[in-house]
């Protein structure tokens, strides 16, 4: 799936790798969230961090341009922090940060926390 | 003090929050980044009163009960995500005090580290210029320094953590680019500065106590934002009790020259409401409606016909009424009569676009009134400190309902909201341009371009290539003590700046400042100097300045006003 939008100059084309590959950057300078997650981990019994390369596959992006755009972020938060806050810090800033990139509205940011890490 | 207890480091917590309740809404005012919303202040507020409260009736003579349990209040409380690290700071801070009853210097430095290492943990990617790097540098500077001394009090290290601490702060914006951009410190980062500080002065037995000038300096800086000077909506003062007479009337605002006052509606506005009561005042452009209960209404109409002329007036005695009629009846009349007289002016304007309509951003009652004198048809308040939003303009662009509009932002930093406005409205039939003016100054010039002889485009070219005709200067007060640019900056002396060039000098007299500014600004070519000074300058020394500069350069147009705007002392145009 991809995002069209048209300027005066033509066409723009936009991957959904490149909305995940923001948004994870966006969500993973959060305070709070320690890591990426894969968001298919129970069916493929993954448990780890995402490495930089594969934010991919902790987020999802769908949509059309009637409805607008929603977009999916799975990750771990540590151990002893307000979940609430970091979660809503997180969708506020991943909408931020994608509307001001890619100048499209982002209506829906979910955010699924995976697991807590306690890193000592 | 050698060492401190669970009672003392209760007394600490408790100043560093109170310290913070007093100066959130400067904190908030710093906020930009990710989102501008301005909640740091009051979110790390929450946070800290949420700790306060936990702790308030605690009389353990445990530390570690004490820290435990602000870091408890603080984790439940913590709201945004300074709140967050902040709680994690203490969280880490109390961890470190764990088995100990009371401490000293050296222990606090490890448990301030023991926070930062906390704090940094919870995030895999910490972004540097924030909180973080505030309690990190900090923290690590106190343990060094307690490491190299044999002994070292609990004051002396607290001392020396807040100066740290403001180093860091102050550095924050070389860090983060978009603070730079903002030109302005971390908003987290002085949310913790501002509790070590209270902390600090605890520890100096200067325990800091909740002022309430915290709520009234919130509802100041509201107010100053709020504040729309051109078209206000109604306002309705609380107070609908009270007889005498109900007087009503709409005036026609007039010009100087037929010896009208120029209309401050805030002034207007405050002398009716201590005369009367329940105002409501209600302005469309250069027509005032007016309904206000009052015993006096000859000392009104007398002061109103100062500023214009009448087109209707009803005043009717209601003291009378009131004993005639049945008050219900006779109240929900009149609240009825309020809310027919707010709709009229208000609601329905469904009036055809205007051809051209001016927006211009500015601070200070008398740039206000400048702005409207040449012609603005609407002021956004703002200025260096306190940027509107593009919804601001939006607004601003709906109200002026024309069909041309033309944004001066008079500051680079606005120039970009201003420009976002532009866009959202692309779509209605209102074309909306911005004049990207970087000062006051130049704004004023590209303003007087106007002529709605000529087409849009036109003007708009115009009042562009006005723009570079202008060169600007500003006379302001350094915060701090700093070189830059190989000038020595000194806390509180006056520096003169030169748009685009840079600090001319800085010295302790602003006057002397304004002389070094105008010798570096003016040359050859110059024929007009405009100087507005600011609302710490009073008349007479205004007018002292114009003498001064009229000495100093025979031969230039010189034009001093007052412009009655924050922050900077005088405001220079050189043409």
């Amino acid at each position: 799936m991809a995002v069209d939008k048209i300027s005066p100059y033509g066409g723009i084309n936009i991957t959904l790798e490149a909305i995940a590959s923001v948004a994870g950057e966006a969500a993973s300078e959060c305070y709070g969230v320690v890591g990426l997650a894969s968001k298919n981990s129970l069916r493929e019994n993954i448990n780890e961090l995402l490495k930089k390369g594969d934010y991919v596959k902790g987020i999802y992006c769908r949509g059309d341009k009637k409805k607008g755009y929603e977009v999916g972020v799975y990750l771990y938060v540590a151990y002893g922090v307000k979940i609430t806050e970091v979660v809503s810090e997180v969708q506020k800033k991943v909408r931020y940060v994608l509307e001001k990139t890619f100048s499209i509205p982002f209506p829906k940011v979910d955010v699924y926390v995976q697991d807590i890490k306690e890193i000592e | 003090m050698k060492t401190i207890d669970g009672q003392i480091l209760k007394q600490l917590f408790l100043s560093g929050a109170n310290n913070l309740y007093n100066h959130y809404p400067e904190i908030d005012q710093l906020n930009v980044f990710p989102v501008p919303d301005g909640d740091t202040g009051m979110n790390m507020n929450l946070t800290l009163t949420s700790g306060a409260k936990e702790i308030q009736n605690k009389n353990d003579e445990n530390i570690f009960e004490i820290a435990k349990c602000f870091s408890k209040g603080l984790l439940m409380g913590a709201r945004g995500n300074s709140g967050v690290i902040t709680s994690q700071i203490f969280r880490g801070f109390s961890q470190a005090l764990e088995g100990k009853g009371e401490i000293g210097a050296k222990e606090l430095a490890s448990a301030f580290v023991k926070g930062k290492d906390v704090a940094y943990k919870a995030v895999m990617r910490p972004v540097e210029g924030t909180i973080l790097t505030v309690i990190r540098e900090s923290s690590l500077a106190l343990e060094n320094e307690v490491k190299g001394k044999k002994e070292m009090s609990i004051e002396d290290a607290l001392d020396f953590l807040l100066a740290e601490a403001k180093k860091s702060l102050a550095h924050t914006p070389e860090l983060l680019p978009i603070l730079k951009e903002v030109g302005v410190v971390d908003s987290g980062g002085a949310g913790l500065c501002v509790v070590i500080e209270g902390m600090d002065k605890a520890a100096h037995e200067q325990f800091v106590e909740r002022s309430d000038a915290g709520d009234a300096a919130k509802e100041l800086s509201a107010s100053s934002v709020l504040a729309a000077p051109a078209y206000a909506g109604a306002k309705i003062s609380e107070d609908e009790e009270g007889y005498g007479y109900c007087t009503q009337f709409i005036l026609r605002l007039g010009k100087q020259e037929d010896g009208k006052k120029p209309f401050i509606e805030k002034k207007f506005q405050n002398f009716l409401a201590t005369h009367g009561k329940s105002l409501v005042l209600v302005r469309d452009e250069d027509i005032v409606k007016v309904h206000v209960h009052t015993l006096y209404p000859g000392s009104m109409l007398n002061y109103a016909q100062n500023y214009g002329e009448f087109l209707t007036i009803t005043i009717e005695n209601m003291s009378e009424e009131h004993e005639n009629i049945s008050h219900g009846d006779n109240a929900t009349d009149m609240a009825s009569n309020i809310e027919r007289s707010k709709k009229d002016l208000i609601e329905p304007k469904e009036e055809p676009l205007k051809d051209y309509g001016l927006i211009a951003v500015s601070s200070g009652p008398g740039l206000d009134e400048m702005f409207k004198e040449l012609g603005a048809d609407y002021i956004v308040s703002g200025g260096q400190t306190m940027n509107p939003s593009s919804g601001d303009f939006i607004d601003a662009i709906n109200k002026v309902h024309a069909k041309n509009v033309f944004i001066f932002p008079n500051n680079s930093n606005i120039v970009m909201a201003a420009s976002q406005a532009c866009d959202v409205v692309a779509d209605s039939p209102t074309l909306a341009r911005v004049v990207p003016s970087k000062t006051i100054p130049q704004g004023m010039v590209s303003l007087m371009q106007f002529n709605p002889e000529l087409s849009p485009e036109e003007i708009f070219s115009a009042m562009k290539g006005a723009l570079k005709t202008v060169r600007s200067g500003s006379v302001t007060y350094a915060i701090k003590d700093t070189d830059i640019e190989g000038v020595h900056i000194t806390k509180g002396y006056y520096m003169a700046m030169k748009d685009g060039h840079g600090i001319v000098s800085c010295v302790q007299d602003k006057f002397k400042a304004l002389r070094d500014l105008a010798k570096a600004s003016v040359d050859e070519n110059t024929s007009i100097l405009t100087i507005f000074y600011g609302e710490d300058v009073s008349e007479e020394e205004g007018k002292k300045v114009g003498e001064d500069l009229a000495k100093l350069f025979p031969d230039i147009d010189l034009d001093v006003r007052s412009g009655g705007q924050p922050i900077y002392s005088f405001l220079l145009g050189v043409e």
